[in-house]
């Protein structure tokens, strides 16, 4: 029994280092499992290479200081100064970054809490010493964390690639970027909300691609005034751009301050999301530490 | 002794609409280095009690506690380990990595730990399959990892649901060695099982459960001897006098020329029965108080006709 004296005498703080570096690995392994990180880094890789090999770049057009590019498929060859031509690159990664890449993320990680804890998984680890809310807290964060490298990946490939294209390193763009992984983040504690309700990707999946598309036709709803069939249905949609994350509102904010060098800033979709962010993680936490997971 | 184990009618109802009260008033205790076993069909809520144990789900009514510490909190689990039923290993582990998984989970450093992996994929009868993906492994190999991960960080209280399910019967033995050696360190062991054999050979006190009430409990040879019967043998040729002899004031059965069994009612009975033998000159070589299996008093106390497994 001293042994065990000893060990509950210890301090927690290393035991929670030690759950916290398992769980990480663990989420780690899924990715590896689920072929999320090859598949994901193939994908961004063939863009990179795209960029690199099928976009010609010549220097000295009319002006020696232009680029004459040409872009493949579409045969059109344009002069442009580095600058115009690293912005717009960039500015294509971003938006696919964050259209497309928001869908290859729901469909790549929704399934990864229901996994860790389907019948006869989640006994296995909610037995150990380890808080429930800290087994949720750390898969989305590792999640988050995992599609960040890859977006990472993404971006910075591309930029440098761009940089060793035109001579121009688009720094400026990086605070962008920054802000364009945050829309990954509402995601993240959705998944997990439906993940410990249902214990089900497939609803984990339909509940998150549901949320951005209910986000973007409520912010039209509200912003654009998009006319629909039935007045209520306006109205609605109206109501629920409060209750979804501003995706698509935090989206067009990034790429109007980049692409359209608007001075300003439009804050509101980011707070409305990351406030969205906070009640969906607690009530993911709530749901997970009271929840009976039973066989 | 201190308790390791202590419920306090405790009750467990699922579902909202449709009620299922899979447990309805258990009270149980259990000391300290005692190897525990609860027997009880299918659905009589043996792997309910667990959980409620173990903290996974929480109880309806009542108290649980292990250790004096209510198991919804993480610490109160620090010292046990535990060996689901129907465990589901995610696939994409190997059995090493599972092992350091779940050892990091437990508290188990990780010094620690790298030295104790081979020494228990060895004792289990993993060797040379430690490596492979647990998605290749059979059931019983998946048992054995599993008894594996619930033993390695050493904790003081083991639960095992259905512990050599899918096990072969060298495996079994195996699995019972280690069993025996972790009752010989005083750790406290909490067996549900089917298997009654198994139960009787290593549990030092037994509880049988019964659509969600503790029906009996005891030691085995408490609940196996729980009436008053007892086989005489005697003289050859002697069988055929019993009735005149005993003036047919007790129960006789299984009746042979050299052996009988009498039911009593009071443990005083047995000298009159024997002074009466030996007044008609019936020699006595042996008394036995004759002892029920195990099964026989599953069967009669869970009512017989079982669709559950033995």
């Amino acid at each position: 029994m001293s042994s065990w004296n000893s060990r509950e005498a210890m301090t927690m703080g290393r035991d929670r280092i030690l759950q916290i570096c398992a769980l990480a690995w663990d989420t780690l392994l899924q990715a590896r499992r689920r072929w999320v990180l090859i598949s994901l880094f193939i994908l961004a890789t063939l863009v990179l290479a795209f960029y690199a090999f099928a976009v010609s770049v010549e220097r000295g057009g009319v002006d020696s200081e232009q680029l004459k590019v040409t872009f493949p498929f579409a045969h059109l060859a344009s002069e442009m100064s580095p600058e115009s031509f690293a912005h717009g690159m960039v500015m294509f990664v971003l938006g696919t970054n964050t259209f497309l890449g928001l869908f290859f993320f729901i469909l790549a990680f929704a399934g990864f809490i229901p996994e860790s804890i389907q019948k006869g998984s989640a006994d296995l680890l909610l037995s150990k010493p380890v808080p429930r809310w800290l087994v949720i807290s750390v898969k989305m964060v590792s999640i988050s964390l995992i599609a960040s490298l890859i977006a990472s990946y993404f971006f910075f490939g591309a930029l440098v690639i761009v940089w060793a294209k035109s001579g121009y390193f688009a720094g400026e763009m990086i605070p962008a970027f920054l802000l364009s992984i945050l829309l990954f983040q509402p995601m993240v504690p959705l998944m997990a909300l439906v993940g410990v309700a249902s214990r089900s990707t497939p609803l984990a999946v339909v509940a998150s691609i549901g949320a951005y598309i209910i986000s973007a036709l409520a912010f039209g709803a509200k912003r654009v005034d998009f006319s629909f069939t039935y007045e209520w249905i306006g109205g609605m949609m109206k109501g629920l751009y409060y209750g979804f994350p501003q995706l698509v509102g935090m989206q067009q904010s990034i790429l109007a301050k980049v692409g359209e060098g608007r001075s300003s800033f439009e804050t509101e979709p980011f707070i409305q999301s990351m406030i969205l962010c906070a009640v969906y993680f607690a009530l993911a936490i709530i749901i997970f530490q009271r929840k009976d997971y039973t066989s | 002794m201190e308790n390791a184990i202590l419920t306090d009618n405790t009750a467990k109802t699922y579902g909202m609409l449709k009620k299922v009260h899979a447990l309805k008033s258990v009270s149980l205790s259990v000391e300290r280095g005692k190897t525990f076993g609860l027997l009880g069909r299918n659905g009589a809520g043996k792997t309910t009690l667990l959980k409620l144990l173990l903290g996974l789900i929480r109880p309806t009514k009542g108290k649980v506690s292990v250790f004096g510490l209510n198991p919804l909190s993480a610490s109160a689990r620090l010292p046990a380990g535990y060996l689901p039923e129907n465990h589901r290993f995610p696939g994409y582990f190997t059995g090493v990595e599972a092992l350091k998984f779940y050892s990091a989970l437990s508290g188990l450093e990780r010094a620690k730990a790298k030295r104790l992996i081979p020494e228990w994929v060895e004792r289990v009868g993993l060797k040379g399959n430690e490596n492979r993906k647990l998605r290749t492994y059979s059931k019983g190999m998946l048992q054995r990892i599993g008894l594996a991960q619930a033993l390695i960080h050493d904790p003081q209280i083991v639960f095992l649901d259905e512990p050599t399910d899918g096990v072969d019967p060298a495996g079994r033995v195996q699995i019972r060695g280690i069993l025996e050696e972790q009752k010989a360190l005083g750790k406290t062991i909490f067996i549900n099982s089917h298997l009654l054999s198994e139960i009787e050979k290593v549990c030092d006190e037994i509880a049988i459960l019964d659509q969600g009430l503790v029906v009996s409990r005891g030691s085995l040879s408490d609940l196996t001897a729980q009436q008053m019967k007892y086989r005489f043998s005697v003289s050859d040729g002697s069988g055929s006098r019993l009735w005149e002899v005993l003036e047919g004031k007790y129960f006789i059965e299984d009746a042979a020329s050299d052996s009988f069994t009498a039911t009593v009612s009071d443990r005083e009975d047995i000298p009159v029965i024997i002074d009466r033998l030996r007044a008609a000159s019936i020699s006595i070589y042996s008394v036995e108080k004759v002892k029920r299996s195990l099964e026989d008093v599953f069967m009669e106390l869970t009512g017989g006709d079982d669709h559950g497994k033995r």
